[in-house]
């Protein structure tokens, strides 16, 4: 089975974003925030919450992007 | 390999145009302050508003804020300010080093930056509505999800009420020096920036060996991560020394430093992994720190945990600025005999000033300063360098700092630290004012990068931002970045005197009657370290 990176604790994700651009960084050799493969999103306004939005198209099971996030919020687990 | 000259975007409010410019001329100013300065003096006629960023904003560790540079309402000196939240990571992916903003708009407006286009939106329909209702408005119309940064003002910024802040992506702010008041007067309800940009990383394993180690520096802020900035709490209450009632006495204030509020949620600026920002969720969510809790509670002797966040909730949304507010309620709490920690009350007193229909309170639309200066009420009044002061009571540089105009919040103050450092000790009015310029100096190092100041070891290492700078691919020596540091800050203090600014001479009584980290404050020694750093800046 191939393996993915999913948000697991998402409820602990502060919206630092260092997953966003840890994944360009390993994807795309870039620093940004939209080349990667994660978007993090807001829940919505009045709400300090947020969602990872994964683009499963693309590898994902990277183990920089789970490690650099600070919350530990990602497993790398099977499809 | 030097710094590419910076992009800067040049928005006009008043002929709704704007121009992109690429400046070889600030190349080696680094970023942040570095570069704000000199655009500012520029455009002075056409009463600037400056947010820059530095060149590593954004993709490596702490390096997640923006400054604003602008006169403030208040008295039209200069001001600066520092907001967190994704503005900095947004602006960069713009490819932008700093957005200027000038003039004055006909009508209220919304700025919109994208990638392909620059729009002046009519913003009559939101303006009036309150902070978190405008930002909500913008939040669901504007922008790309995730990509963007919303900034917008509430109603105190629009009626130009100086003690007004910015709110930056709902949680953040830019507080203090009256920026919410200086778009009010631009006729700006708010600025959106979205970008889908990117920039190669043209080392990437030296750039990745950087960031982590930048990043497992920040991890390490272990109690500012778990309390945020009420950490600063701690030592107040363990000397007690945490300013109370308008400063009619200090102690302990009736709030637990590891408790307070109860339920809450961290999040984190842009690109920081430390997520000191925490957000009290009832009655609603709303974000609470030092300067809050201790201005809107222990100031005006509110003692319970919901209440303050219940005020701090309410002042939010209607986009005053949290310190100065608890100051004013305070002068006015005493002065016209109110009965200290009754939070009815104060709500009816905000809504009074935000209406401005009666004398007093049109009468404080500048600033506690311009309210009491000529009355008799100058001597209950927590005024210092022009604004209202930082609730933090810990001796001479806490006093010294801001009289100075130094740094008016927890972020940018360095003085409240020196005081602890110094406790206990004997120093002399030059070892002071010696550290505090020191201090200020390594600060500055930081606003070129622009770090975070929360982790200010971490900017204000030279060695720091010269590998943050080395693995981005410029290189600087490192007596090239401290003496750009010093020569910034000399800069910006005599900008301010040259824009008016004098060090203030008469101090409240209050400063001088209560014991702080250096026993009770003489008054002519203060005066005295005034007069040494005057010299020294010369």
């Amino acid at each position: 089975m191939p393996k993915i990176l999913k948000g697991v604790r998402m409820q602990n994700c502060t919206g630092c974003g260092l997953c966003m651009l840890m994944s360009s960084l390993v994807a795309k050799g870039t620093h940004s925030y939209s080349d990667g493969f994660i978007r993090i999103q807001k829940v919505g306004a009045g709400k300090p919450f947020f969602n990872a939005v994964v683009d499963y198209g693309q590898k994902t099971d990277s183990e920089e992007v789970r490690d650099i996030c600070p919350e530990n919020c990602y497993d790398i687990v099977e499809e | 390999m030097p710094l590419p000259p910076p992009k800067i975007l040049i928005c006009d409010l008043e002929s709704r145009s704007f121009e992109a410019k690429v400046r070889e001329d600030l190349s080696s100013e680094i970023g942040g302050l570095g570069i704000a300065l000199p655009l500012f003096e520029e455009f002075l006629e056409k009463d600037p508003a400056i947010f820059s960023i530095g060149p590593a904003s954004g993709v490596l560790p702490g390096c997640s804020k923006t400054l604003a540079l602008f006169r403030s309402p208040y008295d039209q000196t200069l001001a600066t300010s520092f907001a967190g939240g994704n503005l900095a990571r947004v602006l960069r992916s713009t490819g932008f080093s700093a957005l200027v903003i000038l003039g004055e708009a006909s009508q209220p407006s919304l700025v919109a930056v994208g990638d392909d286009q620059i729009l002046f939106r009519d913003a009559g329909k939101i303006w009036g509505k309150s902070a978190y209702e405008s930002y909500r408005e913008f939040f669901s119309k504007e922008g790309i999800p995730s990509l963007r940064s919303i900034l917008n003002i509430g109603p105190a910024g629009e009626r130009k009420i100086a003690f007004s802040q910015v709110l930056v992506d709902e949680f953040f702010s830019f507080p203090r020096g009256g920026l919410g008041a200086k778009f009010g007067e631009k006729n700006l309800k708010g600025i959106v920036l979205s970008s889908m940009g990117s920039g190669l990383v043209k080392d990437p394993r030296a750039y990745q060996a950087v960031f982590l180690d930048l990043l497992k520096q920040a991890k390490s802020f272990t109690r500012l991560s778990s309390l945020g900035t009420l950490k600063n709490l701690e030592a107040g209450q363990k000397l007690f020394l945490t300013p109370l009632k308008n400063l009619s006495g200090v102690g302990k204030a009736n709030i637990s430093v590891e408790s307070f509020p109860g339920e809450s949620k961290r999040i984190s600026c842009g690109g920081c992994p430390v997520g000191c920002i925490h957000i009290g969720l009832f009655p609603s969510p709303a974000p609470y720190d030092y300067e809050a809790v201790v201005s809107l509670g222990s100031l005006l002797g509110i003692e319970k945990d919901a209440e303050i966040m219940e005020l701090i909730l309410f002042a939010n949304d209607l986009g005053f600025d949290l310190t100065s507010l608890g100051v004013v309620l305070g002068l006015l709490t005493e002065s016209q005999n109110l009965s200290f920690g009754d939070l009815e009350t104060y709500k009816k007193l905000v809504l009074a000033i935000l209406s401005q229909t009666e004398d007093w309170a049109s009468d404080l639309a500048k600033g506690l300063q311009d309210y009491v200066s000529d009355s008799e009420l100058f001597d209950k009044a927590l005024v210092l360098g022009g604004r209202e002061a930082l609730p933090y009571f810990n001796g001479y540089a806490s006093l010294l700092t801001q009289s100075l105009g130094l740094g008016s919040t927890t972020e940018e103050n360095r003085g409240f630290l020196l005081d602890l450092e110094l406790y206990g000790k004997k120093f002399s009015d030059e070892e002071l004012v010696d550290g505090v310029i020191s201090g200020e100096i390594k600060k500055t190092l930081a606003q070129l990068m622009i770090g975070c100041g929360y982790l200010g070891e971490i900017y204000e290492d030279i060695g720091n931002c010269f590998a943050a700078l080395n693995s981005l691919g410029f290189q600087f020596a490192h007596e090239f970045l401290e003496g750009k540091a010093k020569e910034v800050f000399f800069k910006k203090v005599k900008l301010n005197y040259a824009l008016g600014f004098s060090p203030q001479r008469r101090f409240s009584n209050k400063f001088f009657q209560f014991p702080t980290a250096h026993d009770i404050l003489d008054q002519e020694r203060l005066w005295k370290m005034i007069e040494v750093f005057e010299v020294r800046i010369k």
